[in-house]
């Protein structure tokens, strides 16, 4: 896979305050990779640095292979976004504030392109009216007509599930598979792991500056089914799960736990009832995405 | 860059607000006209012509808050998270901003030559703007050319300094509300400054001492009895080197600024 978005210990300070600490990560080739964290972690500092509104102290940021330091123009060629609501020229068309971005674009698109990207977005019927008189609605499919109307390879989106409705959120999260299968790579922030768990193929968590979880977001689910086990000898159980199953135990308290990746069970059972083991209770826990986030997020210490 | 001209130019062009001040000065420089006719029925269409009907001022007034609003505006709308995040350098988007500002102001430079032709000639003692004046015997033309010239140096150094109190302050109200008070404030400013002239003469290079150069037109074009009663201790081509110097000075010092602050918003 090719690296669409790199970023290597990038660091931002500002005063003596260091409010992004050494990140690094990367969105490869249509990966739609999201950006989680705490209001005030750093996700909107990211972004701003990655679109060159804001200017990292250190590390390097690389946008298809061209450095956003040394080659600003081509690197940020490839890059559409929207940070933030999304703002117009109120006193201009929505179509005229799009030619203004069209215009700006190194490979300017045709008319015919403008039309059809106008069509894919849904403001058809309203886009010659003047950008005053849309709706919050209205004006976010304009920012993502904005964001996409020089065809870039990335699509960078802040928030943008703030303040849509549910029918809003399911168009939006079928836009961005639509845009993943034309093969545009997405960098999403949130800081509702709702907003982003059925959209997201990665996960970066971003906390107090620093990103402290990558996973895919097939890893996370896998690591979700617990099984929790109760004997008269768990001690005995822990060492017949390890040599016999090869399985990953974790002694606690109030019984065994252990990860599965597949149901067995039943292979787990049998075990136990072969060694004359006295089994009081074996329990399949199913852990939400959110409490695997919240347990991240209080590790972090918030 | 012809883009980014371009863009500007539509930016601008699209508002309202861009003509209804254009229409405002043509009025004004009627209805000014129209003053001095019920004061002096016989003056000559030619004397208030060669002094642009004395409406320069307005005209600054008109592209210090277009200046304003063309880089503040853009922040205080938010729309610069759009414009920073294209193929093209900061550099290039403010050299965009201020070349439209000077075809602004070259347009409306226009206007008000027209309008104080038109409107002197329809209210006063019509005249050929082509007779000669007391001004060495040129052309009335000739001198409404070199008042305007000279007056655009003035909207150049106007032009530097609001852009750089935008790019500064960020905020459109206030930029133009600070532009305005540039623009008024510098006569006050420079009349403290002249009187402690004559203690410091280096003094007299200071930026505010340069809005006195209407008043050394009537020397430099051999007329020296219509000259204003300032000493300011510089010559025409001083005065106009000078602004020059200062008005790219400024610019320079707002684009080093415009490139390196950083964009975030609330």
């Amino acid at each position: 896979m090719t690296e669409v978005l790199m970023l290597q210990d990038v660091s931002k300070m500002i005063g003596t305050k260091r409010i992004i600490d050494q990140a690094s990560f990367t969105v490869e080739a249509g990966q739609i990779v999201g950006l989680l964290g705490p209001n005030g972690a750093g996700k909107t500092t990211l972004i701003r640095m990655i679109v060159g509104l804001m200017k990292h102290n250190t590390g390097t940021i690389t946008i298809m292979g061209h450095s956003l330091d040394g080659d600003f123009k081509q690197a940020i060629a490839s890059v559409g976004a929207i940070v933030e609501n999304p703002e117009f020229y109120n006193y201009m068309t929505g179509y005229e504030n799009l030619q203004q971005y069209q215009r700006m674009a190194i490979k300017r698109g045709s008319t015919a392109e403008l039309d059809a990207l106008i069509a894919q977005v849904h403001l058809d019927n309203h886009i010659h009216q003047k950008v005053k008189t849309y709706s919050l609605g209205m004006r976010q499919r304009l920012g993502v007509a904005q964001a996409l109307i020089h065809q870039p390879d990335l699509l960078v989106l802040d928030e943008p599930m703030n303040g849509l409705d549910p029918k809003g959120m399911r168009e939006f999260r079928e836009m961005l598979h639509q845009l993943r299968d034309q093969g545009v790579s997405v960098l999403v922030s949130s800081h509702q792991l709702s907003d982003i768990e059925q959209i997201a193929d990665h996960l970066i968590i971003v906390q107090k500056g620093k990103i402290t979880h990558q996973v895919a977001m097939t890893d996370l689910k896998e690591s979700h089914n617990q099984l929790m086990i109760k004997t008269d000898n768990d001690a005995l159980v822990e060492s017949l799960l390890r040599e016999q199953l090869q399985l990953e135990v974790a002694h606690q308290a109030d019984g065994l736990r252990v990860s599965l990746v597949d149901d067995i069970r039943k292979d787990i059972a049998v075990l136990i009832v072969q060694h004359q083991i006295g089994l009081l209770e074996m329990k399949l826990q199913h852990s939400s995405l959110e409490d695997t986030f919240l347990a991240w997020t209080e590790e972090g210490g918030l | 860059m012809l883009t980014l001209i371009e863009n500007e130019w539509l930016k601008l062009a699209k508002k309202k607000s861009t003509w209804i001040m254009l229409g405002l000065l043509v009025l004004l420089t009627f209805a000014l006209t129209y003053v001095v006719r019920i004061g002096s029925g016989d003056m000559k269409a030619n004397d208030l012509f060669v002094s642009l009907s004395e409406m320069t001022s307005f005209l600054n007034l008109i592209v210090v808050i277009v200046a304003a609003s063309s880089v503040a505006e853009e922040f205080t709308r938010g729309t610069i998270k759009f414009l920073l995040i294209r193929p093209y350098k900061r550099t290039q988007i403010l050299a965009a901003k201020a070349i439209n500002i000077i075809l602004f102001a070259s347009l409306g430079t226009v206007c008000l030559l027209l309008s104080s032709l038109a409107a002197s000639n329809l209210f006063l003692r019509a005249e050929s703007p082509l007779s000669a004046t007391d001004f060495n015997g040129l052309p009335a033309i000739v001198v409404a050319l070199v008042y305007a010239g000279t007056n655009l140096l003035l909207i150049l150094f106007y032009a530097a300094l609001t852009m750089f109190i935008s790019a500064v302050i960020r905020s459109q109200s206030l930029a133009v509300g600070l532009g305005v008070g540039v623009l008024f404030g510098s006569s006050i400013i420079n009349s403290l400054m002249l009187l402690a002239l004559e203690k410091y003469p280096w003094l007299k290079w200071n930026p505010f001492n340069m809005m006195n150069i209407r008043g050394a037109i009537p020397t430099l074009l051999g007329n020296p009895q219509w000259s204003m009663d300032i000493s300011t201790g510089l010559g025409y081509w001083e005065m106009a080197g000078s602004l020059l110097v200062y008005s790219c000075l400024i610019y320079l010092l707002t684009n080093w600024l415009f490139n390196k602050r950083d964009v975030a918003l609330n």
